[in-house]
């Protein structure tokens, strides 16, 4: 009995030592970290990609914010460098030069005499062209994330074909994108970013380029009578001459159009100004005193109105003076 | 059913039968007893460190959290403040953005105090608001600047920063950050630095 009594203590023993060792084993499994095995480096690579990804989308939104300061600093660039010589683009040299100017900061890109574009978009302390501006993350990238970037631009495109205070700018991109210490991943992308730039706060090209720099007048688009044709009067008149500033005319000239002095009116994106004719740099003259008709269009002596009430010596055509509503504020001139 | 019998066996019948289901039932109770404790002791003691992928995974997370949320689409006391204070100037700026532009405004903008003070002031309190309650209290953190136009590292947030030296784990995670001020200017590119360590 004694023995009986010791041999079935003895296995409940045996079965209490045992779920102590088992409990003392799962501590002792799951308290210490265990040695890194393959598969989990999956999730570190995984991790990597993650950070190369965010940056190909940095990079990305990075290059078209950079077609906004670049293309807008070239517009004004191009404008100060015709004014110096007060001679007009043609066209197709106006687009090249655009493109080489917002890529590199100077006409030819590399391909010629290299002639810089200047100010704005070239300053004592920093250079604004695309690829100037790409280097910056470029190089940040580099030195603090470990990634490689390789780019090429492709071609630069301006535009106006929507509204008088907008351009499009096309840039074709390709890019390389890659962990310069692996090279697990990568990605290769050409791509067409698409931005609309508004040009309001840039210098009129034609009135700047005609009096070589000495009459600068900043494009920003009137809320006078916007919109309605009808609200035109002799005092309405004077706050938007008083104010110089734009509004929007199917029968001028886009502001684009003016870097090669086009006479070819725009229907999308015309845009029309009074000149001061107060303004010594403005020569009196038996003209037009709407902008483009100024510069660049003869009217009959006998087809213009004298607005002294408005401004000394300041004269419209007969026809924008219907338009403006104030033809019976005008006097003929003296013709020979 | 069983335990009755037996409790009934132990207080009626013989006493060899009572002992052996008292002992059976003492051991079952003692067996579950160890395991139970175990298991206790496994889920709540601090030698089961989390993964380093995982503080990773915290940090990129809280970062890209940082870098894609609108303020627009942030439900936050403080932010409403700044807000109706009129210290926000677009709603579609990210958080990150926004700490940038305050950065920005503070270096460059107006340098000079008390502008310069209370511009680091707002971006600071900016983080700390939206970090609290998504970085749990065990792990300390912080938010720096590193501005190469001036070639300087500015902290504008951190939390237990005495307890970095002693860290087990420091996790860092870098974003770059830029901001389009206006037509013709660009801020940036700066790296942030976001540091997590317990």
């Amino acid at each position: 009995m004694k023995i009986k009594k010791f041999k079935s203590n003895k296995k409940a023993v045996m079965f209490t030592l045992i779920s102590i060792l088992m409990a003392a084993l799962f501590i002792a499994m799951f308290s210490y970290d265990n040695e890194v095995q393959l598969d989990d480096k999956i999730p570190s690579t995984n991790l990597r990609v993650k950070i190369l990804d965010s940056y190909v989308r940095d990079f990305e939104s990075y290059a078209e914010d950079s077609i906004d300061i670049s293309a807008y600093r070239t517009l004004e660039s191009l404008t100060n460098m015709k004014s110096i010589s007060g001679e007009f683009f043609t066209e197709a040299i106006f687009n090249t030069t655009f493109s080489n100017c917002m890529k590199c900061g100077n006409t030819t890109c590399g391909a010629g005499v290299l002639i810089s574009c200047g100010s704005p978009l070239i300053t004592s302390t920093q250079n604004y062209s695309i690829n100037d501006i790409l280097f910056s993350i470029i190089s940040t990238a580099d030195s603090q994330l470990n990634i490689r970037t390789e780019y090429a631009i492709n071609s630069i495109k301006i535009d106006q074909k929507y509204t008088p205070s907008d351009v499009q700018i096309s840039l074709d991109i390709s890019y390389n994108i890659s962990d310069k210490t692996n090279s697990y991943a990568s990605w290769h992308r050409r791509q067409t970013i698409n931005k609309t730039i508004s040009i309001i706060g840039l210098t009129d090209p034609t009135s700047s380029i005609n009096t070589k720099g000495e009459y600068k007048q900043p494009i920003k688009m009137t809320d006078v009578c916007e919109n309605d044709v009808t609200c035109w009067n002799l005092d309405k008149f004077i706050e938007f001459y008083d104010a110089h500033e734009f509004k929007d005319e199917d029968n001028s000239t886009s502001y684009l159009s003016r870097f090669w002095n086009s006479t070819k009116y725009s229907e999308c994106c015309g845009i029309e100004s009074m000149l001061d004719s107060e303004n010594t740099k403005i020569i009196n003259a038996k003209k037009s005193y709407t902008d483009h008709q100024y510069w660049n269009k003869d009217i009959a002596c006998e087809d213009l109105l004298l607005f002294d009430d408005i401004a000394t010596g300041f004269k419209l055509d007969r026809v924008v003076a219907i338009k403006y509503n104030i033809t019976n504020e005008g006097t003929l001139l003296v013709c020979p | 059913m069983g335990v009755l019998s037996l409790l009934s066996n132990c207080l009626l019948f013989g006493k060899n039968k009572n002992k052996k289901g008292y002992f059976f039932i003492i051991d079952a109770f003692i067996g579950s007893a160890i395991i139970f404790i175990s298991l206790l002791i496994i889920f709540n003691s601090d030698f089961n460190i989390p993964k380093v992928q995982n503080n990773y995974q915290l940090a990129e997370d809280y970062g890209t959290f940082i870098m894609n949320t609108k303020l627009e689409d942030i439900n936050n006391d403080y932010l409403d403040e700044l807000i109706a204070r009129g210290l926000v100037d677009d709603l579609k700026y990210t958080i990150m953005d926004q700490v940038t532009e305050y950065y920005h405004n503070a270096m460059y903008l107006c340098p000079g105090a008390p502008c310069n003070t209370s511009n680091l002031s707002l971006a600071t309190k900016l983080i700390q608001n939206v970090t609290e309650p998504i970085i749990p209290p065990k792990y300390g953190f912080s938010y720096t600047i590193r501005d190469s136009s001036e070639n300087i590292n500015i902290t504008l947030y951190n939390r237990s920063m005495s307890g970095l030296p002693n860290a087990k784990t420091v996790i860092v995670s870098k974003k770059i950050t830029y901001l389009h001020i206006d037509q013709s200017t660009l801020f940036g590119p700066q790296i942030t630095e976001l540091k997590i360590w317990i």
